[in-house]
């Protein structure tokens, strides 16, 4: 019996030093390239049953959705829970986790990636969400989602870390240790702050074209499944286009507008209708592909006209409850006042 | 006995036979010399040792082996 | 399910406690039901093959032992000596045959499965024809198993054990899956019955089988699979190599072969203390060989016996050899040719088994022929190395000569793991010859020669130290120091340190996975 005590807590700690190292060698967090992950990292940090409305999606809208601007106009609460390369079905896991630990009434879905297929998903764009998640049956849940394609070593790579990324034992860094301490603020409520300007001077949208790009059977799959999850949660959603003319057409303008008329849900396509304003001499940070500050102030106000006039959400600034977000408020905007 | 000391002496010079106690074990003789000692004990004895019997039981000591060959002597 | 996963860890632990709860009568049939699992996974529809393997050597054992016993009855009554020898050797006769069908049949099996391509293409080529060539996978173990299954028939033709009446105990011995991927190769007399018999699994068994495993799995990730980049890398490319980078990856090679194949043995083994069943080593530190004739008697030490009993001594007491050794005994008298003629053939017949065995392909054939050359040209020299010992009063008991000694057959060694795992002979030949092609040498000292198939610093700084504390375990075990009692003597603290330091070192250092490359993990913003 002694024996089966020891080797019990023999095996109780070796766990434990698996988790902690697990923590250590987890890239997200820890690794600069992997700053968007903070978004959902941050999001833990949030207090229970306060954020009002979601954003999700990839880098366009964590480029573009800032909610602090929107409280600050509004007082409505919002979190942009986007990382880079992220598809419809790591957001339809990203909307279970919010509604597991918050009650959110509006849920934005950035459609970019409608068009994006499961078999050629990077890796990295899986595990910038999965490795910033915290463990929890909806976690599980998504490991085992055959739409990932992870074999029974990325699983339990997916649970412990540890076992996907010791070999970054030899680059480890002070950040990976004293992160499991503390975090640095990087993003804001998940809205990544560029200030860098490069202007996009490429071709304005067309309009007049009927033709319909085909969507991904894969992502058509989870946005019903999103639509499904947010009736039942009684959350309202929109799905909605940030300006990216790059790679918006027209053809994917109306394939959209197809599917939403199929799921009813409401579109709004700012890309395509340039209904924010946007100057893409003044707005951009990378030639058209994310927007900057500027443009993300633009895209912000217009959220903030379209939940003031389309929902009753509370104006939170004079709440006890939310004085961190009006001290996350001064940081923000410290932040943009600064040099850079 | 004499006949087989003789043998074993033949194959393999300097050593007590008359005392060793694990022959084949310890390797005093390998299993190259086992060949030549085979051959020479199945003239001399009118034997047929066969593979089944090459186990280091039969060749522990001179005994052992003096008992493998009347047994096999016996067999016919 | 490879030996080094997660998986079979996993089946090794659901096994235990099945094991542990069966009651004693069965518990045997869930080594035999986990090991045709473990047989499906791995080989699926192949499993044929050993069913069909094991079914053979239970008849053949089971008709031989029938001829034997109706000879026994018939003897009994009669009464003259030379009708009893008549009837004797007419059985021996009929159980020859019986057995020759078993053996025939078996290797014609292995023979046909994994050989068949290479001698069509030899056939081929030598001839001009055009036989087709089929490439087959091979049915898991099946090198292994052969070999054991045709242990059991001849060593119940001779006697030495009882043909088994449960054909289910046959099945056990031959597909007890922890010695099907690499060995060790088992006898009859010593594995069944501590198969069949129930075992209590005891907490000493199973932390020793654990510590062995965990030792395994170091040998294994650590050492064999990061050194196997750096080798990879030089002998995939190596007209762009010479000299001493060579020489370093004929050297890593050797390592690489050791650490994985005695690993593995030791993963293994540990497995099957755990359920209380000791399979016999098959390494004994190898490199502290004085001679290439040890050292096959220190390395795949199984081979070396199941060669020994079952080739060299058949061979060499077979009618063909005794002739030889008659006709050399009366050439040459008692000198020392009179004792190595007749020892030629057999070793031959051992060292084309051995090639041929080790894979299908003339470079294995010269493998073998390798150590032939060197193991029979050592015989035919020895007297003159011995007169060379006395005339230049060389003390053969100094540490210095001996480790002479070791490192020479080290040398002879490393030559033929070049043979072994170069492409093909010409590649071999190649690299050897470019071995004294020194024109890189600052290669060396800047350090890119170390560099290659992926290495960086830090591989090499972990291998060195991995490999040093390999080092330091056989020497203490060459000293006869057993390992694993001494440790548990240790204190409680120290031991679960160590146990955590080998766990993570295997986890945290292991070779495996797909690394993590920091560029394709950058999001570049698309």
């Amino acid at each position: 019996m002694k024996n089966f005590f020891k080797a019990t807590i023999f095996f109780i700690i070796l766990i434990l030093l698996i988790i902690v190292l697990s923590k250590v060698m987890n890239p997200s967090g820890g690794v600069k390239m992997w700053y968007s992950s903070n978004s959902i990292l941050d999001f833990y940090e949030q207090t229970k049953d306060t954020i009002d409305v979601i954003y999700t999606g990839n880098s366009c809208i964590y480029s573009a959705v800032s909610p602090l601007e929107i409280y600050e106009n509004t007082g409505i609460t919002g979190y942009n829970l986007s990382t880079g390369g992220q598809k419809i079905w790591s957001s339809y896991y990203l909307i279970k986790e919010a509604f597991r630990l918050q009650k959110p009434k509006l849920i934005f879905v950035e459609v970019g990636e409608l068009f994006s297929y499961a078999d050629v998903e990077q890796e990295r764009e899986k595990r910038y969400v999965i490795d910033s998640m915290e463990f929890s049956l909806n976690k599980m849940e998504m490991i085992n989602d055959n739409i990932y394609n992870f074999s029974f070593e990325d699983k339990l790579g997916c649970v412990f870390p540890l076992f996907r990324y010791h070999t970054r034992w030899s680059n480890l860094d002070e950040t990976d240790f004293r992160k499991i301490i503390s975090k640095e603020e990087i993003m804001y409520k998940g809205y990544d702050l560029v200030k860098i300007v490069k202007k996009y001077t490429g071709k304005r949208q067309e309009h007049g074209n009927k033709a319909r790009a085909q969507l991904s059977a894969d992502a058509e799959k989870y946005a019903s499944k999103i639509v499904e999850l947010c009736k039942e949660k009684n959350c309202k959603l929109v799905f909605i286009k940030i300006p990216d003319p790059n790679v918006w057409t027209e053809e994917k303008h109306n394939a959209v507008v197809d599917l939403t008329s199929r799921l009813g849900v409401e579109y709004i396509d700012l890309s395509y209708d340039n209904l924010a304003g946007i100057n893409w001499e003044t707005d951009t940070q990378d030639v058209g592909d994310h927007l900057n500050i500027a443009g993300a102030e633009k895209i912000s106000n217009y959220i903030s006209d379209y939940l003031v006039n389309n929902t009753d959400f509370e104006d939170h600034r004079q709440d006890s409850k939310y004085t961190s977000w009006n001290m996350d408020l001064e940081t923000y905007n410290l932040k943009k006042q600064q040099q850079n | 006995m004499d006949e087989l000391l003789k043998i074993l002496n033949n194959v393999k010079p300097g050593v007590d036979f008359e005392h060793e106690e694990n022959i084949m074990e310890d390797e005093i003789i390998d299993s190259f010399d086992i060949v030549t000692l085979v051959s020479m004990i199945n003239d001399e004895f009118d034997i047929e040792i066969t593979p089944a019997d090459l186990v280091p039981e039969n060749f522990k000591s001179a005994k052992t082996i003096y008992n493998m060959i009347e047994r096999l002597q016996n067999e016919v | 399910m490879l030996i080094n996963s997660i998986q079979f860890i996993l089946f090794i632990i659901i096994l235990l406690l099945i094991y542990k709860i069966m009651p004693k009568k069965y518990k045997w049939t869930v080594l035999l039901i986990a090991s045709y699992i473990f047989y499906f996974l791995n080989s699926s529809k192949l499993i044929a093959f050993i069913l069909v393997s094991t079914i053979s050597i239970y008849f053949v054992a089971i008709k031989m032992q029938k001829i034997d016993e109706k000879a026994k009855i018939q003897a009994k009554n009669i009464e003259d000596k030379e009708e009893k020898k008549k009837l004797k050797n007419k059985a021996k006769k009929k159980k020859k045959i019986v057995l020759a069908v078993g053996i025939i049949f078996n290797l014609a099996i292995l023979v046909f499965l994994k050989y068949s391509g290479f001698i069509a293409g030899s056939l081929n080529t030598i001839l001009h024809i055009n036989l087709p060539i089929f490439k087959f996978i091979l049915p898991l173990g099946i090198s292994y198993y052969t070999l054991q299954a045709i242990s059991y028939i001849v060593d119940v033709y001779r006697g030495k054990v009882e043909a088994d009446k449960n054909i289910a105990r046959v099945a056990l011995f031959v597909a007890y899956f922890p010695q099907l991927v690499q060995g060790p190769i088992g006898r009859y007399d010593e594995l069944a019955n501590q198969l069949y018999n129930p075992h209590e699994i005891t907490f000493k068994n199973l932390t020793y089988g654990s510590e062995l495993m965990l030792w395994g799995y170091f040998k294994k990730m650590v050492i064999a699979d990061r050194v196997a980049m750096y080798v990879n890398g030089v002998f995939a490319d190596y007209a762009n190599y010479s000299g001493p980078i060579i020489i370093m990856a004929i050297i890593g090679y050797t390592l690489q072969i050791y650490a994985e194949f005695s690993g593995g043995i030791d993963i293994v083994r540990g497995a099957s203390q755990m359920f209380g069943i000791e399979l016999v080593e098959n390494f004994k530190r190898p490199f502290y060989s004085k001679s290439v004739d040890e050292f096959w008697r220190r390395w795949n030490i199984t081979l070396g016996t199941w060669l020994k009993d079952y080739v060299f001594y058949p061979v060499s007491l077979s009618k063909v050899t005794l002739k030889l050794t008659n006709f050399s005994r009366k050439i040459f008298k008692t000198s020392y040719f009179a004792k190595i003629v007749p020892i030629s053939l057999p070793l031959l017949c051992v060292w084309l088994g051995n090639g041929f065995w080790h894979g299908s392909g003339l470079k294995y054939i010269v493998y073998g022929l390798y150590y032939y050359a060197i193991m029979m040209l050592g015989k035919i020299f020895e007297p003159v190395g011995k007169k060379i010992i006395s005339l230049l009063k060389i003390n053969v008991e100094a540490w210095s000569y001996k480790l002479w000694q070791m490192l020479r057959t080290c040398g002879f060694v490393c030559i033929g793991m070049l043979i072994f795992r170069a492409e093909n002979l010409n590649a071999a030949i190649q690299m050897f010859k470019s071995i004294f092609n020194v024109h890189n040498l600052e290669r060396i000292f800047n350090g890119e020669a170390f560099l290659i198939g992926g290495m960086t610093i830090a591989d090499i700084v972990v291998l060195i130290i991995a490999t040093v504390i390999f080092i330091g375990i056989s020497i203490a075990k060459e000293h006869g120091k057993n390992i694993r009692e001494s440790f548990a003597k240790q204190n409680l603290a120290f031991r679960w340190v160590i146990l955590y330091g080998l766990i993570f070192a295997i986890i945290v250092f292991g070779a495996y996975g797909q690394g993590y490359n920091p560029q394709s993990f950058i999001y570049g913003q698309f």
